[in-house]
């Protein structure tokens, strides 16, 4: 097999001599951004030295007892599982037994984790004990963990940790990721027009994004326009800069609309097809219009203002004859930050049902459709609850709807928030 | 579930009118003697409790039922019809998607639903069998209520094996720790034994099948929103590290919009999806649907007042969007008119012989006395009061009259309702609820007015259109009524040029009349003011034809269902009882107990103002209105002091009476902060904070 990996010679050279049919390392870190071929690296050498190995996804794994016996099961080969493994502890015996077996004698078997980030959620000793491994279960095993933050955050608890090696993969150069996608040239496609078409490609996007996935997406869902004009006939398939010309707007559209994944694959060429529609699809994805009820709309503005507006100045805008305020003495601290700027504060439902009752027109009964709406409107994530479940006797939220929103709920409902928040008046 | 138990309190409720009804019909033949026998055991049913000799009650039963049938097959209908649209393009996705497969990217479908958090349980699981038994039968629903890893991939577990239960061939998930190793293996299995047989399918047909392992596995997440962000991460990631396997789909249920959806997943996650967003039809479409289909329906004996009509649209427009609460309401309101309405039996029963019984009812209805009154000849009168035979044929007239109004009036609500749309400001307002909300209400003369008005503002062409749509609409109608007015004015619209030619020809005729004429400045002057004010044109004129005529029509047709006798027997119209069965107010409920208890408690006197405590209250009862009395801050001491002078007013029954009277208090203020009406304080020891507001 091929152990050759584009753009990426000193990594593979690296774990190339460290990955041995026997080692002596007992834990290798692996770290770099998303799609920078890493496991792709780690596949290849333990494939080429047809090297015993069980690669694990963790973010699959939601208890350890999953992990355990997904290894033991994948080096048994069985498909019965090895009996029951609750912990590290019988985890660790088991392992040792079954790395007994002649299959493995002289052989390192090598665990890989991806998403190695994951396994911090797991019991304080999962981690330690899995880059002692080869010491606890005395045993030729390498473990080798994969993540995409460095290795300095996953220490949490200061002991216990047996410092791994770690490799580091740099994100790829513009250079790499042109000579990486134009070596993807589709069947029946000229090379050199393909290159030049992936140097287009990463020149626009590169300035917002360097993901290799993504770009792969990205020329993939172009290509097809590029090529129109060629296939057409109206240019020659040298004329770079007619080209260029022809796939501009095209490409300035995919920037807002593609890159975010705002539109599926088969919308985008349903779009294409129609050219003048292009606008409208993504009008009708990005304009969900929000329809609440009409005292849902005044308790999710009730609860914005509680939660933007100071406790003190609730008087000020909702007492409606309160006497002459005591005049203050205008010494404004010129730089007091905005409560935009600071976020939501947490209030109580107290003060939600009194703002509630004096913005809302009309007489309303606090029935328990009104109550519940509170809680609908937590499950919508427009609130969210701030104390826990045993304070059941004086809930606090936070509004978590932005100004934007909350300005166009007020709107339908013909209500001036901006009079009412502290920070615009 | 809450109504239905209801409804049996209710049943109660009559079954206790009824015992004492046999009471009185009984006491004869219990003088007679007693008899005591051992009969079989017999299974009570309900029909038991409620029939009685002259089978009153059975009807009363069976005429509920009808008319709960007849709302849910409606209401069926209504959600079958809305939801086949998105049904139909959703279904044709995830096949689309269960043949393109991707090892990029996650095929994904989201559904905004909208805000009816209750409705959406009956949607899903009408998708599912839909999808099941069209696409694929790998369709598993998760629940809210799940909401973590485990709980998600314990639902699956479970739903997969359920469908190859029979089949040894397939590998059996754990139930308690399934990992997606294990939902690899399982199809895999699936693949090795495939063979159509296997396929637990509803599909008949041979053909249609394909083999199991081609199908693709359709996971519908219920309520995206609930589920925790990092738990539906690792979710997606974990399906995109299995798309080489087999291929997925997932359909996310979104409440609010799509951008909750992206906002919520990590650009890395989001990139692995490849999302088509289907728009659900929102609730308040649905609400029109239901007015349309089920209220102003001419077949269904029963309607809503206007009040009653009025509090199930405020509930639904400024609570909650949900059509399944209005529905369960309208069976409420259906229930206790069944009830309350015994006689409302003899609706259906229209051809069959009115018992003697049912006649005293209906003589006591206010409309029918309204409609005894107004009846000219004192003769008639008295035969109306007395006469049974004449007033069975008479109650049977009357009967016929408002079903003809029922069949009739639909038509001329929807007739007002093409009217109101087209006028900008309409008074009635756009909606047809609102429409319909003014016509039982009795004030649509006066909106009618105001519309009026505002005609002039319709051209020729709109005004043609309106006429034309009005009698297209009554043109349907099963009942003839008179439109021969609108029509003759229609024509006239119609024929408007040749109209136009002919009244120029006229004036063209009375202006040359003028000329050759000898007159001085003066005169002509005079005939020339003369003929301006006659600038009322043509067009004009017709118009004012129209509205005249349009008028008549409405005031002929729309009447306001109160002005008709007998219409206690269809409409429902009880608004206290609905308000405190269907909005209920605890907190209010907790302060009249605690205020006035003699409204729940019968051996409490009634007190002459609610501010006034004596001894005969309950304990709770003094200690809260004591409380109402005080600051936000209540010294305990003082309020036992207050709590014992109330109950008696000198210390003379001795100190165990005292001793008494202490733990009495101690055990109410126990209560009270139990109910939340007060708390214990860290800022003085021996005070409690009052969680109340105002006094009484």
């Amino acid at each position: 097999m091929d152990s050759h990996v584009q753009c990426r010679y000193h990594q593979c050279a690296m774990l190339k001599s460290i990955i041995t049919k026997v080692n002596t390392v007992p834990s290798i870190f692996v770290h770099g951004h998303t799609a920078s071929g890493k496991t792709l690296c780690i596949k290849r050498v333990l494939d080429q030295q047809e090297l015993p190995h069980v690669l694990i996804h963790c973010a699959e794994f939601y208890t350890q007892k999953l992990i355990y016996e997904h290894i033991l099961t994948q080096l048994n080969r069985t498909n019965q599982p090895a009996g029951k493994c609750e912990d590290m502890n019988s985890f660790v015996r088991l392992l040792h037994q079954t790395l007994k077996h002649e299959r493995y004698t002289n052989t390192t078997a090598y665990l890989v984790f991806e998403r190695a980030e994951k396994l911090r959620s797991l019991p304080a000793n999962v981690l330690p004990a899995l880059l002692r491994l080869k010491e606890l279960s005395q045993s030729q095993v390498c473990v080798i963990l994969e993540s995409e933050i460095p290795w300095e955050n996953f220490r949490q608890f200061p002991t216990g940790y047996r410092e791994p090696i770690t490799l580091h993969f740099s994100p790829y150069s513009k250079d790499d990721l042109i000579e990486i996608l134009s070596s993807l040239v589709p069947d029946d496609t000229d090379k050199d027009f393909y290159t030049n078409y992936c140097h287009l490609i990463v020149n626009v996007f590169f300035t917002i994004t360097r993901n290799l996935r993504e770009l792969k997406y990205l020329a993939n869902m172009n290509f097809k326009k590029y090529c129109e004009p060629v296939n057409t006939g109206a240019v020659a398939a040298t004329n770079h800069r007619a080209l260029w010309k022809a796939i501009e707007p095209q490409l300035k559209t995919a920037i807002n609309s593609i890159y975010l994944h705002e539109m599926s694959s088969s919308q985008w060429e349903k779009v294409q097809a129609e050219d003048e529609g292009a606008i409208k699809l993504t009008d009708c994805n990005l304009k969900q219009s929000v329809e609440l009820p009409y005292f849902s709309k005044y308790l999710l503005i009730a609860a914005y203002l509680a939660s933007y507006n100071p406790a003190k100045s609730d008087r000020k805008f909702f007492v409606k004859n309160c006497g002459r305020l005591r005049k203050q003495t205008l010494t404004k601290n010129p730089d007091k930050t905005s409560n935009q700027i600071i976020g939501p504060k947490q209030f109580q439902l107290d003060r939600l049902m009194a703002i509630f009752y004096s913005i809302v027109e009309g007489k309303v009964m606090p029935t328990t459709h009104l109550y519940t709406q509170i809680s609908n409107l937590v499950s919508l994530q427009l609130l969210a609850t701030v104390s826990g479940e045993s304070q059941f006797d004086s809930p606090k939220y936070k509004c978590l709807a932005t100004l934007e929103f909350i300005q166009s709920v007020s709107r339908t409902v013909e209500f001036q928030i901006l009079h009412y928040l502290h920070d615009f008046n | 579930m809450a109504l239905r138990a209801f409804g049996a309190f209710l049943r109660q409720d009559s079954l206790l009118s009824f015992f004492s009804f046999l009471e009185k019909m009984s006491t004869t033949s219990l003088s007679k003697g007693v008899f005591s026998f051992r009969g079989k055991k017999k299974k009570p049913s309900p029909k038991d409790f409620v029939e009685n000799e002259c089978g009153l009650k059975s009807q009363q039963l069976n005429y509920y039922e009808y008319l709960c049938t007849e709302l849910h097959t409606i209401s069926q209908k209504i959600h079958a019809d809305m939801a086949q649209d998105l049904f139909t393009e959703l279904v044709s996705y995830v096949t689309i998607c269960g043949q393109k497969r991707s090892e990029e990217e996650i095929h994904a479908a989201a559904i905004v639903t909208g805000v009816n958090t209750p409705d959406h349980s009956v949607l899903y699981s009408n998708l599912c069998s839909k999808l099941v038994e069209e696409v694929t039968p790998h369709v598993i629903l998760i629940e809210s209520k799940s909401n973590t890893t485990k709980l998600i991939m314990q639902s699956i577990a479970s739903q997969l094996n359920s469908i190859y239960e029979d089949d040894e061939n397939v590998v059996k998930m754990p139930q308690t720790h399934c990992a997606w190793s294990h939902i690899t293996e399982w199809h895999r299995s699936l693949i090795s034994t495939s063979s159509p047989k296997k396929v637990r399918k509803t599909t008949k047909t041979d053909t249609k099948r394909r083999t199991a392992s081609s199908h693709p596995l359709v996971l519908l997440f219920e309520a995206f929103n609930n589920l925790p962000v990092s738990c539906l991460q690792d979710f997606i990631l974990s399906c995109r590290n299995h798309l080489a396997d087999m291929s997925i789909v997932l359909v996310f249920g979104v409440t609010l919009s799509l951008s909750s959806l992206r906002s919520r997943l990590t650009h890395e996650i989001s990139t692995m999806l490849s999302i088509e967003a289907f728009q659900m039809k929102s609730s308040s479409v649905y609400l029109n649907q239901i007015i349309d289909r089920m209220l102003l329906n001419s077949d269904l004996p029963f309607r809503l007042g206007g009040k009653t009509f009025q509090l199930l649209l405020d509930n639904f427009l400024c609570h909650d969007f949900s059509i399944q609460k209005f529905l369960h309401c309208m069976q409420f309101c259906v229930m206790d008119h069944c009830l309350g309405n015994e006689h409302s039996v003899s609706c259906i029963a229209r051809g069959k012989v009115l018992s003697n019984k049912n006649l005293d009812h209906i003589r006591k209805l206010t409309s029918f006395n309204k409609f005894v009154d107004d009846e000219a000849d004192p003769k008639l009168q008295s035969r109306l009061l007395e006469d049974a035979a004449y007033t069975k044929s008479k109650i049977l007239t009357l009967l016929e009259d408002i079903n003809v109004y029922h069949r009739k009036q639909p038509y001329v609500t929807r007739c007002l309702h093409t009217l109101s749309k087209s006028i900008p400001k309409s008074a009635f307002g756009k909606q047809l609820r609102e429409v319909y909300y003014s016509v039982l209400n009795g004030n649509f003369n006066a909106a009618l007015e105001e519309d009026f008005k505002l005609f002039s503002v319709l051209s020729r062409n709109a005004l043609q259109e309106q006429l034309t749509a009005i009698l297209e609409i009554m043109s349907d109608c099963p009942v003839e009524s008179d439109v021969s007015s609108l029509r003759n004015v229609l024509d006239k619209l119609s024929n408007f040029e040749e109209l136009l030619e002919k009244s120029e020809l006229n004036s063209a005729a009375n202006k040359t009349s003028l000329v050759g004429k000898k007159m001085d400045m003066y005169t002509l002057r005079k005939t020339l003011q003369q003929q301006r004010p006659k600038h009322v044109t043509l067009f004009e004129e017709i118009r004012g034809e129209a509205v005249d005529a349009l008028r008549s029509f409405f005031h002929n047709e729309v009447v306001h269902f109160k002005k008709l006798p007998l219409h206690e027997l269809f409409y429902y119209d009880d608004i206290k009882t609905l308000k405190s069965a269907v909005n209920a107010l605890p907190r209010v409920a907790l302060f009249t107990a605690l205020s006035k208890p003699h409204v729940y408690l019968h051996d409490v006197p009634k007190l002459e103002s609610s501010q006034s405590v004596t001894s005969q209250l309950p304990d709770t009862s003094v200690a809260f209105k004591l409380h109402m009395e005080c600051s936000t801050m209540i010294n305990i001491y003082d309020w036992m002091q207050a709590f014992l002078s109330v109950h008696e007013g000198d210390d003379s029954k001795g100190e165990q009476h005292l001793k008494q009277l202490c733990s009495r208090f101690s055990h109410s203020a126990a209560e009270m902060q139990l109910l939340g009406l007060i708390k214990s304080t860290k800022r003085k020891t021996d005070h409690v904070t009052r969680l109340t507001w105002g006094t009484i």
